[in-house]
């Protein structure tokens, strides 16, 4: 009566699909993250809220890879958006480093920091998990200010010279403007938006969805769950310390908050919020979530409360987050108009 | 480091230790009994505090306070648990703490609206205003009250579960809830009623806190923080584990604020940490093989 | 199907379009705001109107600092009555955005506002906002003025657009350690209780310098993590090495947290207590008249100081408002009216223009005679050394301090390390 399953999450529909749908379904893919990046660029109120949009969109896709897919709640999500921001930043300041070059090294950095973190974190399961994942990202907040002479302390790191995209010392275009860090952020999104999909609809894919409906199953199959665990990791890492990268490129200087519990309870909120049903919730989560929070905070300071109301709600009514709201208001609408061609044909 | 500091410093480590372990007993008792993780405990603490700012206001003594404003938090969680919290027994840890997080939210954010978000203090009565010699050090004679009542509490509490039927459906219901409710006990009454519990005694340590150190909307945070490490450490669902694991934790605490005091506050988390990991399946067995 | 099926069926339904309806909500709040830019007066921020001469406010008016980032947005709200409503035949508007004090909410209101055609910045509250804002505004080409503590701001990080009015690290120590030394021989042996912030650190470097210069004995230091609530340890190794002087080095609510605790343990029968870096008015009160008394706190700004430039914002605030100002209050009153007497004294809003005017301005201040230096723009002002009166001598709630000294320290000019980044560049 009172056992709790895991397979309360909403889960993502089953979708390797034959090798016959799977380019028509890639094309889907593609576009919708196209479309919607377009859509955002044109409709926001400023390119500079647009970018922070996708930033975020493609942290929540990280976490959404261990949450949504692997079935695993990461708190500690900020700590690799952090590390990334962080090295991203270091490299700018000191190996004046270009655009492309700091983001491969926030990559890279947030995959190694992610499987040493992972490595651990994966030795436990269900609340015990939960509880490593914030014990690391509490202890990742804190090393910012044991650090202050790398880090820069409570004032963000600093001194970042120009961004400018290019390869190896030549400067192809530079990055001064919202509208050219823009067009950076959002070729990133799309690139890991159509990575992640083939990811998700790989077979790899589908080991971290039999791990997330039941690990010990999977286990007794012969899958070492531990490994695919860990790989979704260092996934989950390098693209949430892409998203930190970007995020020091963009702000051009790195706050000692990028690496604070409130970064990772954020992403987990927005990844919640938006839907842990698909990769396109992802974006969803992080649209409305900070599209909402620019225009309620200005209206009203405790707008904060709608978030909770919010969260509650969707645990209790809507556990698909707004995809799964979408997911109902289409299938509905497919029934409506079933019913009706029934009923045509009926009379 | 002198001997006296010493004292000085495991004396004070005893009397948030036991803060803490009032704190932490109502969120492991949840944990062990409902199977539910309550992210919003902390939130529960402050909201204690603020209940008995409210009262001390409108001239309510501090020792009526300490009882009716956890009694009133006790009364809100009766009702939240019942109205809302209770559909969530059912789903996997993930739900209910995104849930009570939203719940942690919000409560925060209401004190907010009615209170502000500045820090505040409760005034310590005047009677215990004043300060004792302990040894060589001087020493507030309210935190020497507050622990001899937490100390008081923890022994009663302990004779609440281990010598009373109610406490003896605790426990069975900890150990298996169906088991208990096809015996014919209300498992849900007892369900509220823990939960209610809990929450008083969050609310409670939230009174005694006031008078001691600052406290605002978002202080929850890290008296759930808190309680987690702790019950990590001494083990869900276990009275003597959340008893020992608070005062370990508390001194853990005091000596590092001695020894690495720019640690002070992460080294819970590193003990956490090492504790999950020592405790993991893969650890074990290794040691079980060696 | 039963009756419960079908009403849970109607209400995901509903759910569905409400999840639909707040997708769209953005999108039509962003075709609104197209339309919405000719009634700034209209909301809480209203839009930026390139026509008037608008001073935007990037004060965090909810999160943590709320009350102080509210402190600075009400002060500054006065600005524009100070100047009758019109300079150079337009009118004066404030817009505020509630940034949190989240740096990426601040970079992105300077870009939204500068491209609007906003160039007058006000706000920053924490170091790193302040910085990030102050590097933003720059390359902009507006004027940012600010009260932030960093030393940094008009150090090593200074910006030609960035202005700071608050006093920094070392004038605080000189106006407070140094004068309690030399005022009183017998406060020989000092111990610190830091927080680890490069801003506290900062503080204990400058209060070490003295220590050296004046042969005091530094007795003891304790430097602690950021989220401390618990202070009592601390307390308990300054109490062992029986100093004259507890010198507390950290600030805002920690601070508030670290005095209230120490006078819990009778620290005030065998030590004096220094605060170095005291909120103001807001803190004072906090702290009550029975903590306080006999306290010695250093404060960038008092409302009972004698003085032209005080005696205006103070009845102006008093009036509007009913009570009197706070620090936080005077600084956001001042920064908005150095930048509007730099546009006067101009004759021009062109932001280039309004800095070579601000550099080396002398004016009538909140503490009396205040001046730019032009070659880091750090406002040089007073600094005051408060002590906390009994009871029986309080005249009102708020004569909660008296001040003893109060002087204008500042760091030399070849020792900020400042170089200042062009405007634009």
């Amino acid at each position: 009566m009172l056992e709790a399953t895991s397979k309360d999450v909403q889960a993502p529909a089953g979708a390797t699909g034959s090798d016959a749908e799977r380019p028509a379904r890639m094309r889907w893919a593609i576009v919708a993250a196209v479309v919607s990046v377009a859509a955002l660029a044109l409709l926001s109120p400023s390119y500079s809220l647009a970018s922070t949009v996708l930033i975020y969109a493609i942290a929540v896709l990280g976490c959404n890879l261990l949450l949504g897919y692997t079935g695993l709640l990461p708190f500690g999500q900020g700590v690799f958006f952090g590390v990334g921001a962080y090295a991203a930043g270091l490299s700018f300041v000191h190996l004046e480093f270009q655009v492309p070059a700091g983001l491969a090294i926030a990559m890279l950095v947030g995959m190694v920091v992610a499987a040493a973190v992972g490595s651990l974190c994966i030795l436990q399961r269900g609340v015990s998990f939960v509880m490593l994942t914030f014990a690391f990202a509490m202890m990742f907040g804190h090393l910012v200010y044991v650090f202050s002479d790398i880090t820069g302390g409570e004032n963000g790191l600093r001194g970042f010279p120009g961004m400018s995209f290019g390869f190896f010392g030549s400067r192809l275009m530079a990055l001064n403007t919202s509208q050219a860090m823009l067009g950076v952020i959002a070729v990133c999104f799309v690139a890991v938006y159509i990575l992640l999909t083939r990811v998700v609809r790989s077979r790899f894919g589908a080991t971290l969805m039999a791990i997330r409906e039941n690990e010990d199953r999977a286990a007794a199959i012969g899958y070492n769950t531990t490994l695919f665990k860990l790989m979704a990791f260092v996934l989950s890492g390098l693209v949430t310390g892409l998203a930190g990268g970007l995020y020091a490129m963009h702000l051009g200087t790195v706050p000692d908050t990028a690496l604070q519990l409130d970064i990772s309870v954020t992403i987990l909120i927005m990844t919640i919020l938006g839907g842990t049903g698909s990769l396109y919730g992802s974006f969803l989560g992080a649209v409305v979530y900070l599209l909402l929070t620019d225009y309620l905070s200005q209206v009203w300071d405790r707008w904060q409360i709608l978030l909770a109301i919010a969260l509650i709600a969707i645990v209790l009514f809507l556990r698909g987050g707004l995809w799964g709201a979408i997911e109902i208001a289409r299938s509905e609408i497919g029934h409506r108009a079933g019913r009706r061609r029934r009923r045509g044909a009926g009379q | 480091m002198s001997s006296e500091l010493l004292l000085s410093q495991l004396v004070n480590g005893l009397g948030n230790g036991l803060i803490y372990f009032v704190i932490a007993v109502g969120f492991t008792l949840v944990f062990g009994l409902m199977n539910f993780v309550n992210f919003a405990h902390g939130a529960f603490v402050v909201l204690g505090a603020y209940f008995a700012f409210e009262l001390l206001e409108r001239e309510v003594s501090f020792w009526a306070a300490l009882v009716i404003a956890p009694l009133l938090v006790g009364a809100v969680a009766v009702v939240v648990e019942r109205l809302l919290l209770r559909r969530l027994y059912r789903m996997a840890h993930t739900y209910q703490i995104v849930a009570t997080i939203g719940l942690a939210i919000g409560i925060q954010e209401v004190c907010t609206l009615i209170w502000g978000p500045n820090q505040f203090t409760l005034p310590a009565p005047e009677s215990l205003s004043t300060t004792i010699e302990i040894g060589a050090t001087t020493y507030p004679l309210y935190r020497v009250f507050v622990v001899v009542l937490t100390a008081t509490l923890a022994l009663g509490l302990w004779l609440l579960l281990e010598r009373t039927r109610f406490g003896a459906m605790l426990r069975a219901g900890s150990e298996d809830a169906d088991m208990v409710s096809c015996l014919g006990i209300n498992i849900y009454l007892l369900f509220s009623l823990t939960f209610g519990g809990a929450a008083f005694l969050a609310a409670l340590a939230g009174v005694l806190s006031g008078p001691m150190r600052g406290l605002s909307p978002t202080s929850g945070d890290s008296f759930l923080a808190l309680a987690v490490v702790v019950i990590v450490v001494g083990g869900i669902g276990s009275y003597v584990g959340a008893l020992v694991a608070a005062l370990m934790v508390a001194e853990v605490q005091s000596l590092a604020i001695v020894f690495a005091p720019a640690f002070g506050e992460v080294v819970i988390y590193a003990l956490m940490a090492v504790v999950l990991l020592i405790k993991s399946d893969f650890i074990v067995g290794r040691l079980a093989r060696a | 199907m039963n009756q419960s099926s079908i009403d849970r069926r109607m209400f995901l339904r509903s759910l569905g379009i409400a999840g639909a309806a707040v997708t769209a909500a953005p999108l039509l709040y962003a075709c609104a705001k197209e339309d919405a830019g000719q009634n700034p007066g209209a909301g809480q921020s209203g839009a930026v109107d390139a026509d008037a001469l608008t001073l935007v406010s990037l004060y965090g008016t909810s999160g943590l600092q709320a009350e102080l980032g509210q402190e600075g947005l009400d002060g500054l709200r006065l600005v524009p009555e100070a100047f009758g409503g019109t300079l150079l035949d337009r009118p004066v508007e404030i817009v505020a955005y509630d940034t949190q004090e989240a740096i990426d909410e601040a970079v992105r209101r300077v870009r939204e506002s500068t491209e609007a055609g906003a160039k007058f910045f006000v706000g920053g509250l924490l170091s790193s906002t302040a910085l990030a804002i102050g590097e933003e505004v720059n390359k902009s080409g507006g004027v940012f003025v600010t009260a932030a503590g960093a030393d940094e701001l008009t150090g090593s990080e200074c910006q030609e657009a960035l202005f700071r009015w608050s006093v920094a690290t070392h004038g605080a120590i000189q106006e407070t350690v140094l004068r309690m030394i030399e005022s009183d021989s017998s406060r020989k042996r000092w111990y610190t209780i830091t927080p680890d912030y490069v801003f506290g650190q900062a503080l204990l470097d400058n209060a070490k310098q003295v220590f050296a210069e004046r042969g005091i004995e530094h007795v003891g230091n304790s430097l602690h993590g950021l989220d401390a609530t618990e202070f009592s340890g601390y307390i308990n190794n300054a109490v062992a090495k029986k100093p004259d002087v507890l010198c507390i080095l950290n600030f805002g609510a920690q601070s508030t947290t670290t005095i209230q605790q120490a006078v819990a343990f009778g620290v005030k029968n065998d030590m004096e207590i220094l605060l170095a870096w005291s909120g103001g008015l807001s803190q004072f009160r906090a702290l009550g008249p029975e903590t306080l008394e006999g306290i010695y706190a250093g404060a960038q700004y008092w409302h009972t100081v004698d003085a032209p430039g005080n005696s205006e914002f103070v009845d102006m605030f008093r009036e509007k408002y009913d009570k009197n100002p706070s620090y936080s209050h005077a600084a956001g009153y001042i920064s908005g009216k150095l930048i509007l007497d730099g546009v006067r004294a101009a004759g021009s809003a062109d932001p280039a223009a309004v800095v070579q005017e601000l550099e080396g301005m002398k004016y009538d201040g909140p503490t009396g005679e205040e001046t730019i230096r032009a070659e880091d723009h750090q406002v040089i002002k007073d600094y005051y050394l408060m002590k906390g009166k009994t009871a029986s001598d309080m005249e009102d709630d708020d004569d909660l301090m008296e001040i003893l000294s109060s002087g204008q320290s500042v760091t030399a000019v070849d020792q900020t390390g400042c170089k200042l980044v062009p405007l634009g560049g």
